[in-house]
């Protein structure tokens, strides 16, 4: 079974690499957009082995470190034109103060962009750059299987803005992929930007066919699904362990900034006098190395208790027995005892928030809408959730997905929605609502047949009597319903896309259903149990229940396929409505409101 | 885009002549929806600004919902009755805003009474 943390590796020799490279002591100003991604590369030590003695965040100004004793100043950033004006301002400061003897160098992630270059001509500073390198790090390795571009706005600007240079970076991270495990022979997908994709890739191929590097294929197929055919997924609350800590709290890069008072072990002596800060935050990683998580966070939160009640009686017998002997096997179950309790406070905060009445509400319309039951009762939820002044992305989220399900929504409902938002949020979301529209989130009932009804039929979408301790469908991931993308990935695995024909034709876009040409030599080679490995690619956006899901499908006896996701990001309801939504900030509006 | 231009101008009147452009160019692209509701939002302002001098409060730039609250707790009633008509809010919604309004000045028996 391959694993992304070979990417890992290589993204850090091409870093250190880079580094290698200016000679002498080093101070890297980064750019915060990159903070986590970089720690999932190379942690401090690492860089401080290279002469890295400082890091600084990119703040335009003077750079808050007296350049005197670097030799190098290096400028970590994403290729935003935006940003180059900080650079280009902290490096004309550091020049007129002393004239430095520092040599100034510049590292773009993933890649440099001519755009930026003609910022810094503009600025005049271009030419007191040394080096101008790219870290060509397109996926950040979150797990063992699970890698992310990280870039949240690739839905906004291919589907809204019609802007496909994303699509661009996305073909190119392919091709970074198939330069590490090989070319992959099949290529499927569904959807304009998968089309999209796959021309790219066929394009870039050709020109960069010559100096290929020959590697044997690891990966069988590749499945590009564009977010646009399942829009349904992404605005369900998830009810897996990991989905709902992201639902709830939010992960970013494998970790999750919960109140650290929380976790201060009862018995430990309270160091701070009065009572703990109540808004002192820890970050706790949450990572496959864990075996605790690793078990937990495929699970429905149903069966999150459970487990870890059985894992409890299992540590204290352990625990007894070896009282005295200092085995390995004793530091191992303190181990095991520690992260019990860590995860049985996240799951206590957890299901303080699920306990909470109108997530419970907000979870029957969502599940009421999903199986067509009472239609009228989300107009009435949503007047309450605005008098009670709901975040705005609760309440767009949940109207997408009426509209969604329903391909639209009548005339009286449209504008009833509307007027409620403008009128409880404020006029300025008129744009938003424009671009809701356009996408086909929030507009008018076409007579046009409803998809969703025979997707549902078809595919069984919907299952009342999922089991959610010991799973026997994906559907246990939102309890009740299973994601319309990973039913597409399992029709794929077996019987195959030809026996769903009819319904590829429902969803938006092209179907794609390609070979690459591989030379012989390359060809995988069948191993004894010939274990398919399939990489999805999601474009547009994943959620954690998605990734579940498919694990689900990896891990049952009968199939033969290994399933790899990629995604240009994670995403949740929530934070994908927002990433839709158009930030219009209000000079006239009174401060304090 | 004019829609937006408005919400940069810092100044009343600025935003008003940036809707009105608005409010033709969706007629002109047949966005009716979408030109009636910059419509009410010119409307909001211009009666915001004119309550602002009868309750002395400030209340341009807030939204609908915020305004009726703060002229039902300021017991305005009638002008949040008659604003409340002009935006064909919900009676649910507006119901609502009564009684927290009314809780909020403590005025148990008014509420027993609606």
């Amino acid at each position: 079974m391959i694993q992304f943390d070979l990417l890992r590796d290589l993204a850090r020799r091409e870093l250190l690499d880079h580094l290698d490279k200016y000679a002498g002591t080093k101070v890297l100003v980064w750019d915060e957009g990159l903070t986590a991604p970089l720690d999932l590369i190379a942690k401090h030590s690492v860089l401080r082995e290279r002469q890295v003695d400082k890091m600084v965040p990119l703040k335009a100004g003077r750079l808050p470190v007296d350049l005197g004793q670097f030799d190098n100043v290096v400028f970590m950033v994403r290729p935003d034109v935006h940003l180059m004006d900080a650079v280009a301002d902290n490096v004309q400061r550091e020049e007129s103060a002393h004239g430095t003897r520092a040599e100034f160098h510049i590292m773009f992630v993933p890649q440099r962009s001519l755009l930026c270059e003609m910022r810094l001509k503009e600025k005049e500073v271009f030419g007191s750059f040394t080096f101008l390198d790219e870290l060509s790090l397109f996926w950040f390795p979150l797990d063992i299987d699970v890698i992310s571009m990280e870039n949240r706005s690739v839905f906004r600007d291919y589907h809204l803005n019609d802007d496909p240079t994303c699509l661009n970076r996305v073909a190119k991270g392919i091709l970074a992929l198939q330069s590490v495990f090989g070319v992959i022979p099949k290529v499927y997908g569904k959807g304009p930007a998968a089309r999209q994709v796959y021309e790219f890739m066929v394009q870039m191929r050709k020109e960069s066919i010559a100096h290929e590097n020959p590697v044997i294929g690891k990966i069988d197929s590749l499945i590009i699904i564009d977010r646009q055919i399942d829009l349904i997924t992404p605005f369900l609350t998830q009810l897996t362990y990991e989905g709902l800590i992201d639902e709830t709290f939010g992960i970013k890069f494998n970790s999750v900034r919960l109140p650290a008072h929380k976790f201060k072990a009862p018995d430990s002596p309270n160091d701070d006098f009065d009572d703990p800060d109540p808004f002192e935050m820890k970050t706790i990683p949450l990572h496959s190395g864990e075996d605790m998580f690793c078990e937990l966070r495929d699970k429905n939160f149903n069966a999150v208790g459970p487990t870890l009640s059985k894992k409890a009686k299992y540590v204290s017998s352990q625990f007894e027995e070896r009282h005295e002997a200092k085995t390995v096997q004793e530091l191992k179950s303190f181990i095991l005892k520690q992260s019990l309790s860590i995860h049985t406070t996240i799951a206590e905060l957890v299901k303080k928030a699920t306990d909470d009445r109108r997530f419970l509400e907000n979870l029957q319309v969502e599940q009421e809408l999903v199986n067509f039951q009472n239609a009228d009762r989300p107009l009435d939820y949503l007047e309450d959730a605005c008098c009670h002044e709901e975040e705005i992305v609760k309440v767009l989220r949940l109207i997408c997905l009426q509209n969604v399900v329903n391909s639209g929504v009548k005339p009286k409902i449209l504008e009833h929605y509307r007027r409620l938002i403008l009128q409880t949020y404020g006029y300025k979301h008129l744009l938003t609502l424009q671009s809701l529209e356009r996408l086909g989130l929030l507009n008018l009932q076409s007579q046009v047949s409803r998809n969703y009804p025979v997707l549902r039929k078809r595919l069984n979408l919907t299952m009342d009597d999922t089991d959610e301790q010991d799973p026997s469908d994906i559907a246990y991931v939102h309890s009740v319903y299973a994601p319309l993308s990973v039913r597409l990935v399992q029709n794929f695995a077996h019987p195959g896309w030809q026996s769903i024909k009819d319904v590829l034709e429902l969803l938006p876009g092209p179907t794609v259903a390609e070979t690459q040409n591989v030379p012989a030599n390359l060809k995988k080679v069948k191993d004894e149990n010939h274990q398919a490995t399939t990489l999805v690619l999601f474009v547009g956006g994943c959620t954690f229940a998605e990734i579940s899901a498919l694990r689900f499908l990896s891990q049952r006896e009968e199939s033969n396929t290994e399933f790899l996701v990629a995604t240009t990001a994670l995403i949740n309801g929530d934070t994908f409505v927002e990433s839709l939504m158009t930030q219009v900030d209000d000079n006239l509006a009174p401060r304090f409101v | 885009f004019s829609f937006k231009r408005a919400y940069d101008s810092g100044t009343m009147d600025q935003r008003l002549s940036h809707l009105h452009n608005a409010v033709e160019n969706w007629r002109k692209c047949k966005m009716e929806g979408y030109a009636n509701m910059a419509e009410e939002n010119q409307k909001l302002l211009k009666q915001q600004s004119v309550l602002e001098d009868k309750v002395q409060q400030t209340l341009v730039g807030k939204t609908l919902n915020q305004t009726i609250f703060d002229l039902l707790t300021s017991n305005e009633t009638k002008l949040a009755d008659k604003l409340r008509n002009d935006f064909k809010m919900s009676d649910k919604r507006y119901m609502f805003f009564r009684v927290k309004a009314l809780a909020k000045t403590q005025k148990w028996p008014e509420i027993k009474k609606l």
